[in-house]
C-alpha cells in the first residue's frame, strides 16, 4: 500500500467527517495541502475565495445557513490573518467553523522567517477552545477529530495549524502504545435537558402571569413548534432578536417582530407592559428593551451554561436544548384568558383560580389587536400599536423584509393619502 | 426561508461571502443578500468574482446581491447625529458612487440600476427570473432617519443638535424624519 502524506491523511480524515468543502485561498505554506488537493480529485471540494477573510465569511455562512460546521483553510502568515474577522464572527455568533492554517517549516520557526507569524498566540483567542500545531505525523488524526468534534459540539472556532514540511511528511497512524493517542470519527445526537424541579418552577412562574412575553433568538430555530405552542398556550406575545428574525415568521399574529433600536412598536410595548417574560435561545444585550427590573418574573432556556443568566436579572435559568425543554414545560402550562390570540377558556390552575384578564387593552400587542386603528386626530397623536416594520441593519438573505427596506429607503408615497384610506376603512 | 446576518461581531461585509456559502449548502434554492454601498465597496464587488466563477454549477445560479447604495456609510452617520449630536463628517462618511449593475455585467452578472420607485418591483421579478447572479443597485435616500419605536429624550436633543449644527442633508433630515414618525401611527399600509 502506497504510504501517504500527511496532506493527503488530512483530506481523507476531512471526507471521513463528510466535510463537503473547504473555503481556502492558496498560499505556500499549504502548497503541501494544494498537491494532495490535486491528487484528491479536489475531494472534498476547494472552494476559492478572492480573500481569505471572504473564504472565512463563506464558511461562517455554509455552517449558519446547513447547520453544519464550515472548513475554511489558508496559508501561513498573511494569509491565516486574513481569515481571523470572519473566524471572530463565527466564535461570536456561536458557529461551529474549523480553521486549517500552514506555516513555516519547523526548522525556520524562531529564524524570524518569510512569513514567519506566531500562529499559536494569534489564534489563542478566536480558538480559544481548541488551537493546536501538528508537529508530528502520528497527532492524526487525533488533533483533526478533536478540532471537528470540539467545534461542532462547542459550536465555536477551533484551528489546527500544520508547518509546511510536517505537510509532506509519510503519514504514520498513531500506534497502540505510551503516548499516542488514537481518536474516532463522529460523536452522537445529544440535547440536554433540565431537572424535572426546574421544569415545574419554571411552569410556576410562567402561569402566574396575566401578560406573557416571549423572546426568542437563534437558539429556538430547530424549536419552532414548541414555542409557538407555548405561545399559544399562555397567550404570549413573541419578539425576535436579529438573529433569531428566521426562528418564527411574522405573519402569526402574536409575533411583534424584531425588538430594539431597530425593532417594532409592538415589541417595546409588550417588554413595556408584560409582567412575565420567557426568553429562549436569545442573548440579546440590550436591557434597555427588556422589562424594568422588577416588573416582570423571567425565565430564561439556554443550551450553553456559560451564556444562560446574562443580561436581564431572571428568576430562573433553565439549561437545555430549546425544543426538548418546551416540549416538557408544555403540559405543565395552562391557558390563559384574554382577549389576544390564542386564548382560549380557561381552566383552573392546580391551585389557585383560574387566570382571568383584567380587561383593559389587548394582549399581546400586534397589528391584529382591535384596539390598533386610531379613531381621530388625537387618537393618532396618542401611542398606536402600527406594527409597521423597521429596516434592518446588515441583513443578509431575508427575503422577507426585502421590499419593506427598499419601500422605505426610496421615497415612498406621501403619507397623507394613506392615512386618508386608513381612516374610510 | 432562511435569514441570517453578522449578529454579535456586526462586521461589514459578509453579506454576499455568506450568501455564496449559503449557495454551496442548497445549490437548488435562490438567495438573496442586502448589502449596504459601505460593504459593496469593501467586500462585495471582489467576491461577485467568486460568484461569476461558481454559479454555473449552481442548479438554481439565482444569487441576488441587493445594495442599498446612498452614497454614505449611513449607519455611523446616524449614530452620530442621534448619540453625539455630531453632523455627519463628510471626509469619513461620505462614498463615491459606483455603478454596481455595470460592474456586475463587466464580470458577465446580470444588473440593473433602479432610481424610481415604480422600477422596484420589476427589478427584483427580473433578478429572481436571471439565469445567473444578479446585482440591483437600489439609489436610496441617506437622509431617511432609521426612528426608533420609542427615541428617548437624549437622542431626540441629539439629532436635533446635529441638524442645527450644520449637518450637510438636514432639510432632507427634518422632511424624511416627519414622513418616516407619521407612518409609525398609521395603519400598516402597502409599505
Amino acid at each position: 500500500m502506497r504510504t501517504m502524506k500527511v496532506a493527503d491523511y488530512v483530506l481523507q480524515r476531512l471526507r471521513e467527517w463528510d466535510v463537503e468543502h473547504v473555503f481556502a485561498y492558496p498560499g505556500d505554506g499549504i502548497n503541501g495541502l494544494l498537491a494532495a488537493w490535486g491528487r484528491a480529485k479536489d475531494a472534498p471540494r476547494f472552494v476559492q475565495a478572492r480573500h481569505e477573510e471572504m473564504a472565512a465569511f463563506e464558511a461562517v455562512g455554509y455552517a449558519k445557513f446547513s447547520g453544519r460546521t464550515g472548513v475554511c483553510a489558508a496559508t501561513s502568515g498573511p494569509g491565516a490573518i486574513h481569515l481571523l474577522n470572519g473566524l471572530y464572527d463565527a466564535k461570536l455568533d456561536h458557529v461551529p467553523v474549523v480553521a486549517i492554517v500552514g506555516q513555516t517549516d519547523r526548522s525556520a520557526m524562531g529564524g524570524s522567517y518569510q512569513q514567519e507569524v506566531d500562529l499559536l498566540s494569534l489564534y489563542k483567542d478566536v480558538a480559544s477552545e481548541f488551537c493546536e500545531m501538528v508537529t508530528v505525523p502520528e497527532q492524526l488524526p487525533n488533533v483533526l477529530d478533536r478540532a471537528l468534534r470540539i467545534a461542532a459540539t462547542r459550536r465555536t472556532v477551533t484551528a489546527v495549524i500544520i508547518p509546511a514540511d510536517v505537510q509532506e511528511l509519510d503519514h504514520e497512524a498513531p500506534a497502540h502504545a505510551f503516548k499516542q493517542v488514537p481518536s474516532s470519527l463522529g460523536v452522537g445526537r445529544y440535547a440536554p435537558v433540565p431537572a424535572d424541579e426546574e421544569l415545574q418552577r419554571a411552569a410556576e412562574i410562567l402561569n402566574s402571569g396575566e401578560r406573557p412575553a416571549i423572546l426568542v433568538g437563534q437558539g429556538a430555530r430547530q424549536a419552532r413548534a414548541e414555542v409557538e405552542q407555548v405561545a399559544e398556550v399562555l397567550g404570549a406575545g413573541v419578539a425576535k432578536a436579529l438573529l433569531g428574525k428566521d426562528a418564527l415568521p411574522d405573519t402569526l399574529p402574536y409575533v411583534t417582530g424584531s425588538i430594539g433600536l431597530l425593532g417594532t412598536r409592538p415589541s417595546y410595548e409588550m417588554m413595556r407592559d408584560c409582567d412575565t417574560l420567557l426568553v429562549i435561545g436569545s442573548s440579546f444585550p440590550y436591557t434597555q428593551f427588556l422589562p424594568e427590573f422588577g416588573q416582570a418574573r423571567a425565565v430564561q432556556i439556554d443550551i450553553d451554561p456559560t451564556m444562560v443568566g446574562l443580561r436581564y436579572p431572571f428568576e430562573l435559568n433553565i439549561v437545555g436544548d430549546a425544543a426538548e425543554t418546551l416540549r416538557r414545560l408544555l403540559p405543565l402550562l395552562w391557558r390563559g384568558t384574554g382577549t389576544g390570540p390564542g386564548a382560549t377558556a380557561s381552566r383552573p390552575a392546580p391551585n389557585a383560580g383560574g387566570r382571568s384578564w383584567s380587561g383593559g387593552p389587548a394582549w399581546p400587542p400586534t397589528r391584529s389587536t382591535p384596539n390598533t386603528w386610531p379613531t381621530s386626530w388625537t387618537g393618532c397623536c396618542r401611542r398606536t400599536r402600527s406594527s409597521r416594520r423597521t429596516p434592518v441593519r446588515r441583513p443578509t438573505g431575508t427575503p422577507g423584509t426585502c421590499g419593506c427596506v427598499t419601500a422605505c429607503a426610496v421615497r415612498s408615497p406621501e403619507p397623507w393619502r394613506r392615512w386618508a384610506r386608513g381612516c374610510r376603512t | 426561508m432562511r435569514g441570517s446576518l453578522s449578529g454579535t461581531l456586526a462586521t461589514m461585509g459578509p453579506g454576499v461571502p455568506y450568501l455564496i456559502g449559503a449557495k454551496f449548502a442548497y445549490p437548488d434554492r435562490p438567495g438573496i443578500a442586502l448589502v449596504g454601498d459601505g460593504a459593496m465597496q469593501m467586500n462585495g464587488m471582489a467576491e461577485l468574482i467568486t460568484a461569476a466563477k461558481y454559479y454555473p454549477e449552481w442548479s438554481d445560479p439565482r444569487l441576488v446581491v441587493a445594495v442599498l447604495n446612498n452614497h454614505d456609510l449611513n449607519q455611523v452617520t446616524w449614530e452620530m447625529r442621534a448619540m453625539q449630536g455630531a453632523p455627519q463628517f463628510e471626509d469619513s462618511q461620505a462614498i463615491p458612487d459606483v455603478r454596481y449593475a455595470d460592474v456586475a455585467a463587466l464580470f458577465g452578472l446580470g444588473g440593473v440600476r433602479v432610481e424610481r420607485p415604480e422600477d422596484v418591483a420589476p427589478a427584483w421579478r427580473q433578478a429572481l427570473a436571471a439565469d445567473r447572479p444578479f446585482v440591483i443597485d437600489f439609489r436610496t435616500d441617506p437622509a431617511v432617519p432609521p426612528i426608533p419605536p420609542h427615541a428617548t429624550w437624549d437622542q431626540i436633543k441629539a439629532s436635533a443638535s446635529s441638524v442645527l449644527h450644520g449637518d450637510s442633508d438636514r432639510g432632507d433630515v427634518v422632511r424624511q424624519g416627519l414622513k418616516a414618525k407619521l407612518q409609525d401611527f398609521l395603519p400598516g399600509g402597502a409599505g
